[in-house]
């Protein structure tokens, strides 16, 4: 056990795995002897050469197109987009490729890859550096889309998505890159993907978020608490699919729900969690569910970033908004 | 074709030009007097070949064969030739070229030129053409015959083949359908007939 940062645990899982595994290579835009700008990717190269740390062309089509061909002919290629906006040129070989492979061929050709891709605000860095589409992914058929809050969920769910036999966008929420440390076992775990995680059990509401805005939940979890409100925090962890009868079971038991993303807010994934308890926990509402989101703006850029981020204190309000109904 | 030349892959680009999209004729989709030329910016050959001439497109198909054969790297094959028909059933070529232009190319018909090489060389016969004909025909009708024979894929089909194991939404999704067949069943009769 050591105590890493989200960086350090989820360069730990490929290093684990690529010991374990000769299939598993790295590929993308500066990571073999720079290390990938967030050094995500830091040693690798040096520890297991360019032919399996692949310092590409600057290219996302191409190196998504060349990840789903060897994939398909026996490698398990890991490739980092370098931030999640610029996942978007590749987004045709995701969509129109990568996600129908298996379909395509009838299940005789099937892409066991991973796509990671830091995402997320709160970084102050210039346009295209903060976006947060796991919606448009999520929403996307045949690929899994994990978002791991901790660094102990990061280490074990990458290396289930390395591990899956389809293909995993993994989504490395920037602002919290080293924002904790965390115990991380030192060997081979793994984290199921499709699995909610309840953070804390409570009884009066229940709070869903995933990805960075999980601090600002258990932070608004804890000033509710200081109220005598007892809030049940679940962590979504795997967007699709997602694991549908935890958070239920939570809106259930408690009644109250406040869903939490800083995504935008039309037909984010708050929407369908939203939808999900129309279908199935209707009845054991006391009051509307509350979403606490970004908004259907551009991202801003530094300045107006703290209005556009979801704070503790809004997702207070909301809860005490949940609470009063 | 980046990426090809980066890695030097042994990869052959095989560009059929037939100078149409549907009906957006080639010198409006690039500015560059040919595709071949392409190749250079991203550093290896490009050949442009008359693509209606068979031995001509054998002779540099097997020399980029042989390049990538070798480990020598990829090559782009612009083979340049007509589309004498139109794209699909919904296109109307009147709409958009001379019937001169076809005239001229239906004259350059690959498979005419053979048979006109074949003949003059006296390696073509009328009965060896028959033969042929009939051959050709009934493969393509035992073929037709086959894929007719093919069930039609049951409803579940559709959700079989997303990810190696169903997910529990589509679990859920499918048990949906096939309740919702069962009962238009009921009522029609038709839901899961062929």
């Amino acid at each position: 056990m050591a105590l890493r940062t989200l960086v350090e645990a989820i360069n730990d899982a490929m290093r684990c795995e690529m010991a374990a595994d000769d299939r598993v290579i790295l590929m993308g835009e500066d990571i073999g002897r720079e290390g990938g700008v967030f050094r995500v990717t830091e040693g690798l190269q040096a520890l297991y050469g360019p032919q399996r740390v692949l310092d590409t062309p600057l290219a996302e089509s191409g190196i998504v197109g060349m990840a789903i061909g060897m994939a398909i002919a026996g490698l398990r290629p890991v490739a980092e987009m370098q931030f999640m906006a610029f996942l978007y040129p590749a987004f045709d070989q995701i969509t129109n490729h990568l996600g129908r492979m298996r379909n395509r061929s009838r299940g005789r050709f099937t892409c066991p890859l991973v796509i990671r891709a830091p995402y997320g605000g709160g970084i102050h860095p210039p346009e295209h550096h903060s976006e947060s589409g796991e919606a448009i992914l999520a929403h996307t058929p045949g690929i899994k889309v994990v978002i791991p809050a901790t660094p102990y969920d990061a280490k074990g769910l990458l290396i289930s998505a390395i591990r899956d036999p389809d293909p995993v966008i993994f989504l490395e929420p920037e602002r919290i890159y080293r924002a904790v440390r965390q115990e991380v076992p030192d060997g081979l775990y793994t984290v199921p993907i499709g699995q909610a995680r309840v953070v804390q059990d409570g009884t009066d509401v229940t709070v869903m978020g995933w990805g960075s805005m999980m601090r600002e939940v258990n932070q608004a979890a804890e000033v509710m608490r200081s109220e005598g409100v007892s809030v049940e925090i679940v962590d979504v962890r795997t967007m699709s699919p997602m694991d549908v009868p935890t958070l239920m079971a939570s809106v259930a038991k408690t009644g109250r729900a406040v869903v939490v993303h800083e995504a935008p807010r039309t037909g984010g994934l708050g929407a369908e969690i939203v939808a999900q308890i129309n279908e199935k926990a209707l009845l054991s509402l006391q009051a509307p569910v509350e979403r606490v989101t970004g908004f259907d703006t551009v991202f801003p850029l530094p300045q107006l970033e703290k209005y556009y981020l979801p704070t503790t204190e809004r997702v207070v309000e909301a809860i005490r908004r949940v609470l009063a109904f | 074709m980046n990426m090809a030349g980066v890695y030097q892959l042994s990869c052959i680009f095989f560009c059929q030009n037939n100078q149409y999209a549907i009906s957006i004729p080639r010198h409006h989709q690039t500015a560059a007097p040919t595709i071949a030329q392409k190749a250079l910016a991203y550093g290896f050959p490009g050949i442009l070949v008359d693509g209606n001439d068979m031995f001509a497109v054998y002779a540099v198909m097997r020399e980029a064969v042989e390049r990538a054969r070798c480990g020598q790297g990829p090559t782009l094959i612009e083979a340049y030739t007509y589309r004498i028909g139109a794209h699909t059933t919904a296109d109307d070529p009147s709409k958009y070229r001379d019937d001169a232009e076809l005239e001229e190319w239906k004259g350059r018909d690959p498979l005419l030129r053979v048979q006109r090489y074949l003949q003059q060389s006296g390696q073509w016969s009328e009965a060896w053409e028959q033969q042929m004909l009939e051959a050709c025909t009934a493969e393509v009708e035992q073929a037709m015959e086959a894929a007719a024979a093919v069930p039609l894929p049951p409803p579940q089909d559709l959700f079989r083949y997303m990810y190696a194991e169903m997910t529990p939404q589509l679990i859920e999704q499918e048990a949906a359908l096939l309740a919702s067949l069962q009962h238009q069943g009921e009522g029609h009769g038709t839901a899961h007939a062929r």
